[in-house]
């Protein structure tokens, strides 16, 4: 009956009990949306370990922060925002460490990707086209994932960012043919 | 050649989709617990902490306040000994006085001393005259 009450529930009612303390309820949260958000944020930093690490930390921020939540029915853009937000101070970290490193000649570049999620694409192609999605900037990457990999609505995407949906759709457009610019020299026509 | 938007939207649309390690929630939650837990010791640590530093003002503060009692204690002591010790004087005083002529000694050596008698003042009158030069 409690399963069924679960399954049933709401993003919204889910939280409001994960609030309280129930952790089952936060555990059922978690299952709901774990995957979309652990592909998500392997696109968004090219990493598949690296992304479920953030998507763990988003997971528990959003617990943590539970209070700057007003329960609108929004609860899975809040999360993809925190998502974002997370993946933002992490390459904003990365730059700072780029900027260091000469300076201090580490040892750990921490800005290195991981190659193992490229080793199992199966073609060059698909190699290249994340290592575009990579090279984009973060605001234009965030919403050409959320819409050609994650089939986000541009209503969604607008909700989730705070931003009007022509920007959002002018900044997809931008996006595309930025990385249509960087694939030409590799494209030999159909898709992965 | 430059892939058509349609095509790139088909290869982003088809990129091998990564999915979530099977114990995630289970590792969601163990962050999460923790963190609390984490957040529990810092709390437990911070009111050890207040308490500590309260003690130690309380007992600064006590230490202060003896010692600034002492001194007063003492100051009192002092004073009530200094006193008494007029108090002393002027009983002997008051007994040579009583005893004849009040006089004082100016200046003197072993074979004379200049004496003043210290009766005009005592009658009232404003200008004494020098009692004696007397041999000893």
């Amino acid at each position: 009956m409690e399963a069924l009450q679960t399954v049933d529930a709401s993003d919204g009612e889910l939280f409001a009990r994960a609030r309280e303390g129930d952790r089952a309820a936060l555990a059922d949260l978690v299952e709901r949306h774990k995957d979309a958000l652990v592909n998500y944020l392997t696109r968004m930093a090219g990493s598949r370990d690296r992304a479920e690490d953030l998507a763990q930390e988003t997971f528990v921020r959003l617990v943590e922060r539970s209070d700057g939540y007003r329960e609108q029915g929004q609860l899975k853009a809040y999360l993809y925002r925190i998502a974002t937000n997370l993946q933002r101070s992490a390459e904003r970290r990365e730059r700072r460490w780029r900027l260091l490193e000469p300076v201090f000649a580490l040892g750990v570049p921490t800005h290195e990707r991981p190659r193992q999620d490229l080793r199992l694409l199966r073609d060059e192609l698909a190699e290249q086209l994340l290592a575009g999605l990579r090279a984009l900037p973060l605001h234009y990457r965030v919403p050409l994932v959320l819409r050609d990999v994650e089939d986000w609505s541009y209503q969604d995407i607008s909700g989730m960012l705070g931003c009007a949906v022509g920007p959002i759709t002018s900044r997809i457009h931008r996006a595309r043919e930025l990385l249509r610019v960087r694939l030409e020299d590799r494209w030999k026509g159909g898709t992965t | 050649m430059r892939p058509s938007p349609e095509d790139l939207r088909d290869a982003l649309a088809s990129l091998p989709r990564a999915r979530a390690s099977s114990d995630f929630a289970a590792r969601v939650l163990e962050r999460l617990e923790s963190r609390e837990s984490r957040r529990r010791h810092r709390a437990r640590w911070s009111v050890a902490a207040l308490l500590l530093v309260a003690v130690a003002t309380g007992t600064l503060w006590e230490v202060t306040e003896r010692r600034r009692e002492m001194r007063r204690q003492a100051r009192v002591e002092a004073l009530r000994e200094e006193s008494a010790t007029l108090a002393r004087e002027l009983a002997e005083l008051r007994k040579l006085t009583a005893q004849g002529e009040a006089s004082l000694v100016l200046t003197g050596d072993e074979d004379y001393e200049i004496v003043m008698g210290l009766s005009p003042w005592i009658e009232g009158e404003t200008r004494p005259a020098l009692a004696a030069d007397r041999n000893r």
